[in-house]
């Protein structure tokens, strides 16, 4: 706990903050957090979620104080060496079809189109935590070569499982929705489901590589996804 | 008994609240729940539900709602001049409404959210252990002119000594209490005389925040690695507008959170409106 700092928001909501660039370790650190608050503090603590540096934990203050529950986690046995996170493949079809913002990226950053798909097929992506969007993931891990700065005008909207780059970052975006990325492909995953509990296939902390499949294959994952009898693939 | 009610008219913006979605944060959901939840609360006691059963919140302009069958109501909040069957009734009380009446609502006189309860389980969609509506978790995130809530068990109770008194300055109040932000150090002396010495007026407001503005706020640079917010949260707009974020908004953010409104004080502000001042104090 040494490097934590522990800080109170409000009369029921405690944020522990990490120091430090946003990195791969800390995020498995704070998984690892999450994880054994969920597990051993659940009776006390109403949820816990992360964020690039940061857990925050809401609590029942009519069970617990901040400064007992401080105490509790002082005393929770954290070994986030041995945290096991998993790593998923996500399908990307990047044909132009569904890459409104493709050819334009490619010609801005002077890469050719096949060299746009290696850079991006090629790394894997940390889920550092959900937010923006229900079902947006923070992902880390983009290639520089692939930073862009974001539209100045957004698009009023973004059909669901539009695979994006905006600054630093890569996303997809699991809804319809507005957005200022450059859509560079589409995935005919469903990340973010109400009918499954819980909505999101992978958990913050683990890791997912994109896989660039064509337009027929793109099709036919998208009817096992719409019949149910999809499988999410280890990466 | 079980009845429906049927919206005739929907209002301004209303919709079905609880105390909110928790558990999905962690996957981008926001929480929701009613605005104001102490009188959310209260309406629910006052006909003896539980304290986090659904109610519908009703904003400005009330909806005009026919119910199918007899069933104690309760609201609470703010005065949109509610009438049934063209009568007043009382605000803070139970009423009985029976079988085909019609509630509907007039001028807002004080506050801006009411509280309708009812003596009766709501049959309402109920997504990941929450009735609150939200875009793109229930299938709407409001209530439309012609849609229809059922209850069932609804029934009829004694209205005597079934008040509750409201104090008038929970909705007169300037002043609203607040912790200081997780970022509140990086406000330097003018910023902080700004903040807590002078006067700030509600700008544009929805379930998701309230922009509050101040015109001698000096702008900043400073942008934070985004971050967790919860309702009540207070950023620093890189303008030097204030932004009080509110049930519906975002899990995360990336302004500095410099105030952080009591419970209370979160409460307070739903029932305030564009142009009304307010002024922070420390708790």
């Amino acid at each position: 706990m040494r490097n934590i700092h522990i800080k109170s928001m409000d009369e029921s909501n405690l944020l522990m903050e990490w120091p430090g660039a946003i990195s791969k370790e800390i995020m498995v650190e704070i998984a690892a957090w999450q994880h054994a608050i969920e597990k051993d503090l659940g009776k006390i603590i109403i949820e816990c979620f992360a964020a690039y540096r940061s857990l925050l934990i809401t609590y029942d203050h009519q069970q617990i104080d901040e400064e007992n529950l401080e105490i509790e986690l002082l005393k929770l046995q954290i070994n986030h060496k041995k945290f096991r996170t998993r790593k998923w493949a996500v399908p990307v079809c990047y044909d132009e079809s569904l890459a409104p913002d493709l050819a334009k990226v490619c010609e801005e950053k002077k890469l050719s189109k096949r060299k746009v798909i290696k850079l991006h097929t090629s790394d894997l992506y940390d889920i550092h935590f959900y937010g923006f969007l229900p079902g947006f993931m923070y992902l880390g891990g983009l290639d520089e070569k692939l930073h862009h700065p974001r539209k100045t005008n957004p698009d009023a909207s973004l059909p669901a499982g539009s695979v994006a780059i905006g600054g630093s970052q890569t996303g997809i975006y699991p809804t319809n929705s507005p957005g200022g990325w450059h859509v560079i492909g589409n995935t005919p995953l469903q990340l973010f489901d109400i009918k499954n509990d819980p909505p999101c296939p992978f958990e913050p902390g683990d890791q997912i590589k994109f896989k660039s499949v064509s337009i027929k294959e793109y099709n036919k994952i998208k009817k096992e996804v719409e019949s149910g009898t999809y499988k999410f693939q280890k990466a | 008994m079980n009845g429906t009610m049927i919206f005739h008219k929907a209002g301004l913006q209303s919709s079905i609240q609880d105390m909110g979605r928790y558990g999905y944060r962690k996957y981008g959901v926001p929480l929701s729940g009613s605005m104001d939840q102490n009188s959310a609360i209260r309406a629910n006691l006052i006909v003896g539900n539980q304290p986090g059963a659904p109610v519908v919140e009703i904003t400005v302009v009330g909806p005009q709602i026919e119910f199918t069958s007899d069933a104690t109501i309760a609201l609470v909040g703010a005065d949109l001049t509610p009438k049934l069957d063209k009568k007043s009734i009382a605000l803070n009380t139970r009423v009985n409404v029976l079988k085909g009446q019609v509630l509907e609502f007039g001028k807002c006189k004080y506050g801006i959210r009411a509280y309708l309860s009812i003596a009766a389980t709501l049959q309402s969609e109920k997504v990941m252990n929450s009735f609150s509506q939200f875009s793109g978790i229930t299938s709407d995130h409001q209530l439309r002119n012609g849609d229809q809530v059922g209850y069932m068990n609804g029934k009829l109770m004694s209205e005597a000594s079934s008040a509750i008194k409201i104090d008038k300055k929970y909705f007169n109040t300037k002043k609203l209490e607040v912790f200081p932000g997780p970022e509140f150090n990086l406000l330097g002396k003018d910023q902080l005389k700004s903040v807590f010495d002078q006067d700030w007026t509600i700008g544009p407001n929805n379930r998701m925040g309230y922009q509050l503005n101040n015109k001698l706020m000096p702008g900043h640079t400073r942008e934070i690695i985004t971050t967790q917010t919860i309702p009540g949260t207070i950023q620093l707009t890189p303008a030097g507008k204030l932004l009080a974020l509110m049930r519906d908004a975002q899990v995360t953010g990336g302004y500095p959170r410099i105030l952080q409104l009591s419970e209370l004080s979160i409460n307070q502000l739903a029932q305030k409106t564009e142009r009304s001042i307010v002024r922070f104090k420390i708790a």
